[in-house]
């Protein structure tokens, strides 16, 4: 299809063929100089949560030509102190605190699943008396066991004041396994988002709560696939999650068979994000960001310093025809 | 006491041939007066007391002519001298003005810069002689890439250029994506560069104005020439019309690199072939009207094309793509210049034409199909581009030659159709073309008037008015300004300063990297919003010649407002080529020091220039450096006599690298699961991201390049008329520097940046002929 792209590089090639056949022409790859590498913090205060974790690690640059070194794991960055501070309340985040759940699951690619793994290297966290609260103004403080000094402010939003279900009772592909990912349902879901509010983001997940004959039924279990969703507010009240599919199943072992109910009760997580959130997600696709769109709601490192925050209510799907 | 005076006037030529000679010396030495004859050929030297006088005409290359005139008390009296050959070898860019002698050309304020066609044939070429590569050398002008003849002036971009051919405006003149200009070098005279301190009847661009000036025929026989080179051939005649007092030039040029390509790839010699072609063509007709007038008209066409329709699914054109084009582009221009004197101390000139650029662009793919396991029969369109850019245009100007005073002033109507309309299937090009339409029709006129006055022999001031008229677009009045004061025979010192405007601007990203690989402009009128875009600038210079030897110095600085700039990418690779809605109005400065020498001896000649140029951007609240900004740049070139009708040329250039954006950091992004309120792998995305520093903020490896080239010519008499052939060869890069294009993280990934490579060695050879 790019007969343009071929054009270029048709003539290119020429050129290049005619002259340099047999030459060695290029001037030779430099290693990218990153200086120190950067120091990347992530944390999202979650209103309503009694908790707060920031996430600290550096991006290794790599050395081993031929690899994507890049790409390689996120190294901890321990022995910094890290302070919460709003208003005249400070807060001191302890690193990899006892009872803590980890701040970074790599097991996890599905929100809400996944064991509890502990706290580990690089995620600091503490309690937060009386919750984090919506509309107050939170400042991070991370001072670096060599020195350095980055900083961060975020301001969680209330979570939606008014959800309801443009269609109470969504219709969607119920059947035996998880075969029917084919045409899809969706939820949809009308907002009203405070003006601190840049972006609602749903996610549908379990406990699924089988009924059969107007009953629930426990011997029934089932499984929903529904991406998340993320969506920005600007313009819009509703925002839809799409339904691929629910797969539902009764008995053990080798009696398990494949069963629809006539109805599942799931649970719709509906979250408020804020601005700073919002860009960071924005930049996610990209494979080059621009250093602002690569440090959110912090200064002096890289990362994201964001809040939140999340409703759930409970949801009635019934099978598609 | 009054004493009774006259004008005399009239025109230099060469014997024989009768072709005007241009920047020859007129003087009359008992009153120390002199002056230098336009590009016509024509002078005037007003205030001549009445008596007998030895008028004295020079020329480079020419005997001297001395006739004694007898002026009467008043009126006029009408000259033409004729100058006989004399080979003296005195070649290379000249810089006019440094003499301290009045030019019919305005000179007060800094001097034009002239390329001589000589200068073009004899330095090492790129496949082609070529007469924009030789302005590129020069410290004014710098280039994108190795691949492209576009022009950045001063800190400029190309779309701010005025070229003209014999005073007529022309669109994108060049072939093969712009790796050398759409020119036969043998049917160009000279060549003259204003690259600021504008005078009045000069616009309306804003950073440099380029008139080529095509040769007159001779009139006495008929004078041949042509060339067969690596990639095209070249042929053009000269002689005189039927009758008295008319010549005519026409030359052709045509590429065979389609077959020497097939061939190439027939013998696995180069990957692909390449089903291009361009032809050029271009028609001068010359004819005097009275005693001194004259009337001309040029026709100028270049045509390009890339096509497969010939081939079907078939004949897989794309090697199993199932794709093909059809590609036609060229510029098309036709004038008409009538000149002619009036009375003894007035000159009008006038001019009309129309002048273009076209293209079509159609893309066609057979869509494969699984089930029948072959190509569709039924091709459906993925790109289908059509532009059409034109300039129907009508000047009048009028010069008066007072003793003291020249005046100038003059109108200049263009109407303009810019029409764009690019429709492409956005699956197959990516962002990199996006589809838009335009239509713009922009109509201006111009005025100016200016007066030039010589108050003593050594200082000269020059000062007018311009006004540019784009009806809805706006108005702006452009006021010119220059003074050159000359300490001695061999200095002169020189300031000018110019406002400018133009309505036009190019819709190409000057940052994407496909504009260092493509010259072409689209153009469209500017912004209604922000209306004309308009610049300022002041040059501040210093000429020294002395026997063979000149050197000019000039400072400068520009201020350019309301620029339409794309907006800046982050990848200049995926960047869209043409940037049509997302447009932002911007600023731009630009300041920097030239130094231009030169040296003559004998048959030998060298030049040397040196440029520090400091350029930079605003838009959006983003400064930048302009992609193609060289912070320093020196070129030097050299012609030297090989054997007794030999030459060998050398030139050296170096300079910064060229500004690019760095990775300045790695960062991991995460999704956020906001159920268990923790970071996880996101979901479709990518977790790593090259973080960005300022946009330009880094430079490339510099730049370094040797080219070499010889010549030599064998002279034969056939048929009782003698005829020279010059056999050459030029090796570019021959030391096969890796010079870099840009620089891009390896896989886009890192650790390593890779640089893609400019042009490496590449000989050139041919042959010349002359007869």
């Amino acid at each position: 299809m790019d007969v343009l792209m071929n054009l270029l590089k048709r003539l290119t090639l020429v050129l290049i063929g005619v002259a340099a056949s047999g030459c060695e022409f290029m001037h030779p790859p430099t290693a990218i100089d990153l200086g120190e590498e950067p120091v990347i913090v992530h944390a999202v205060l979650a209103a309503g949560s009694e908790r707060a974790a920031v996430l600290l690690t550096r991006a290794t640059s790599g050395s081993q030509p031929g690899h994507l070194p890049f790409d390689n794991e996120s190294m901890p960055v321990s022995g910094a102190e890290i302070l919460l501070i709003s208003g005249a309340e400070t807060i001191r985040l302890v690193e990899a605190p006892a009872g803590f759940p980890t701040c970074f699951s790599v097991s996890s690619s599905s929100y809400g699943s996944g064991g509890v793994e502990p706290a580990g290297p690089g995620c600091y966290a503490a309690m937060v008396p009386g919750g984090v609260r919506a509309g107050m103004s939170y400042r991070l403080a991370i001072r670096l066991p060599e020195g350095h000094l980055i900083h961060g402010e975020a301001i969680p939003p209330p979570a939606p004041t008014f959800v309801e279900l443009v269609e109470p009772d969504a219709a969607v592909p119920i059947g035996g396994g998880q075969s029917n990912f084919g045409p899809v349902g969706a939820v949809r879901v009308r907002f009203d988002a405070p003006e601190s509010v840049a972006g609602i983001g749903l996610v549908i997940s379990g406990p699924v709560e089988a009924f059969r004959n107007n009953r629930p039924d426990d011997r029934i279990q089932c499984g929903i696939y529904a991406p998340s969703r993320v969506v920005s507010v600007e313009g819009a009240d509703t925002a839809s999650i799409p339904i691929g599919g629910v797969g539902c199943s009764e008995g053990e072992g080798s009696d398990r068979k494949a069963i629809q109910p006539d109805s599942i009760h799931a649970r719709l997580y509906v979250t408020a994000y804020d601005a700073a959130f919002m860009r960071y997600l924005a930049g996610l696709q990209e494979e080059q960001v621009e250093p602002q769109a690569a440090a959110q709601g912090v200064s002096g490192a890289l990362g994201l310093f964001a809040g939140e925050a999340t409703l759930a209510r409970i949801i009635t799907l019934v099978p598609k025809d | 006491m009054f004493l009774p005076q006259a004008t005399v006037h009239g025109t230099v030529r060469a014997e024989g041939s009768l072709v005007p000679i241009a920047y020859a010396t007129v003087e009359i030495p008992e009153l120390g007066r002199g002056v230098l004859t336009d590009e016509r050929g024509y002078f005037a030297l007003p205030g001549v007391p009445e008596g007998q006088w030895r008028i004295r005409a020079s020329a480079l290359g020419y005997a001297e002519s001395e006739p004694l005139v007898e002026v009467p008390e008043g009126g006029s009296v009408t000259l033409e001298l004729t100058l006989s050959t004399r080979p003296v070898a005195l070649e290379g860019i000249t810089v006019e003005g440094g003499e301290g002698r009045q030019t019919l050309a305005s000179t007060a304020g800094p001097a034009p810069i002239r390329v001589d066609a000589s200068v073009v044939e004899q330095m090492p070429v790129l496949a082609e002689p070529d007469v924009l590569r030789a302005i590129q050398m020069l410290p004014s002008v710098q280039a994108a890439s190795d691949f492209s003849s576009a022009l950045y002036v001063r800190g400029g971009l190309p779309d701010q250029n005025l070229l003209t051919l014999d005073g007529a405006p022309l669109f994108n003149p060049f072939h093969m994506g712009g790796l050398f200009s759409a020119f036969d070098p043998s049917a160009i005279e000279s060549v003259e560069l204003i690259p600021g301190a504008f005078p009045a009847h000069v616009g309306d661009r804003l950073s440099s104005a380029i008139d080529i000036r095509s040769k007159d025929g001779g009139r006495d026989r008929v004078r041949g020439s042509g060339a067969i080179g690596l990639i095209s051939s070249r042929m053009s005649l000269d002689g005189a019309l039927p009758g008295e007092g008319g010549s005519y030039l026409v030359s052709v040029r045509r590429t065979y690199l389609d077959l020497i390509t097939d061939v190439a790839h027939a013998v696995d010699l180069i990957p692909v072939t390449l089903p291009y072609g361009f032809t050029d063509a271009h028609l001068k007709l010359t004819h005097d009207v009275g005693q001194l007038g004259r009337l001309s008209a040029s026709i100028y066409i270049d045509e390009e094309g890339f096509n497969f329709t010939e081939e079907t699914p078939s004949g897989d054109p794309w090697e199993g793509s199932g794709d093909y084009a059809l590609f036609d582009w060229g510029s098309r221009m036709a004038s008409l210049n009538y000149w002619q004197p009036l009375g003894s101390s007035w000159v009008a000139e006038f001019r009309a034409g129309v002048s273009g650029f076209h293209g079509s662009f159609g893309g066609y793919t057979y869509p494969w199909s699984n089930e029948a396991q072959a190509y569709s029969d039924t091709a459906e369109v993925f790109l289908d581009a059509n532009t059409t850019q034109r300039d129907l245009f009508a000047a009048a100007d009028f010069t008066g030659y007072g003793q003291r005073h020249t005046r100038r002033l003059g109108v200049q109507l263009d109407r303009f159709l810019l029409n764009h309309d690019v429709g492409v299937d956005q699956g197959g090009l990516g962002d990199v073309l996006v589809p838009f339409a335009r239509l713009d029709r922009p109509q201006t006129i111009a005025a100016y008037v200016e007066d030039e006055w010589t108050a003593t022999s050594a200082l000269s001031l020059r000062g007018g008015m311009r006004v540019l008229s784009a009806g809805e677009y706006g108005t702006e009045w452009l006021p010119r300004v220059g003074i050159r004061y000359a300490l001695g025979p061999s200095l002169a010192f020189s300031l000018g300063a110019s406002r400018s405007a133009q309505v036009l601007r190019s819709l190409k990203n000057e940052e994407s990297i496909w504009s260092s690989l493509m010259a072409y402009d689209l153009i469209a009128a500017v912004p209604l919003e922000s209306g004309l875009t308009t610049a300022e600038d002041v040059t501040i210079g210093a000429e020294w010649t002395k026997d063979d030897t000149s050197v000019r110095v000039d400072a400068y600085q520009k201020w350019m407002h309301d620029l339409p700039l794309s907006p800046v990418p982050r990848d200049i690779i995926a960047a869209p080529i043409f940037a049509t809605d997302a447009v932002g109005v911007g600023e731009g400065t630009a300041r920097g020091l030239e130094i231009l020498a030169r040296h003559g001896r004998g048959r030998a000649n060298f030049s040397l220039g040196y440029a520090f140029t400091l350029a930079e951007l605003e838009a959006g609240g983003e400064q930048y450096t302009p992609r193609f900004e060289r912070r320093h740049l020196l070129d030097a070139s050299a012609a030297l006599p090989l054997g007794k009708s030999g030459l060998f040329s050398a030139r050296v250039a170096w300079g910064t690298g060229q500004p690019y954006t760095p990775i300045i950091g790695v960062t991991r992004r995460y999704g956020y699961d906001p159920l268990n309120k923790r970071f996880t792998h996101p979901q479709g995305g990518y977790s790593t991201g090259l973080v960005h520093g300022e946009h330009n903020s880094a430079r490339l490896p510099g730049y370094f390049r040797v080219d070499v080239g010889a010549r030599k010519d064998f002279i034969r008499n056939w048929w009782g008329r003698e005829t020279t052939f010059t056999p050459y060869l030029s090796v570019l890069n021959v030391l096969n520097t890796p010079n870099v294009l840009f620089a891009i993280p390896e896989g886009y990934g890192g650790p390593t940046l890779e640089y893609p490579p400019q042009i490496p060695i590449f000989p050139t050879f041919g042959i010349e002929w002359t007869f």
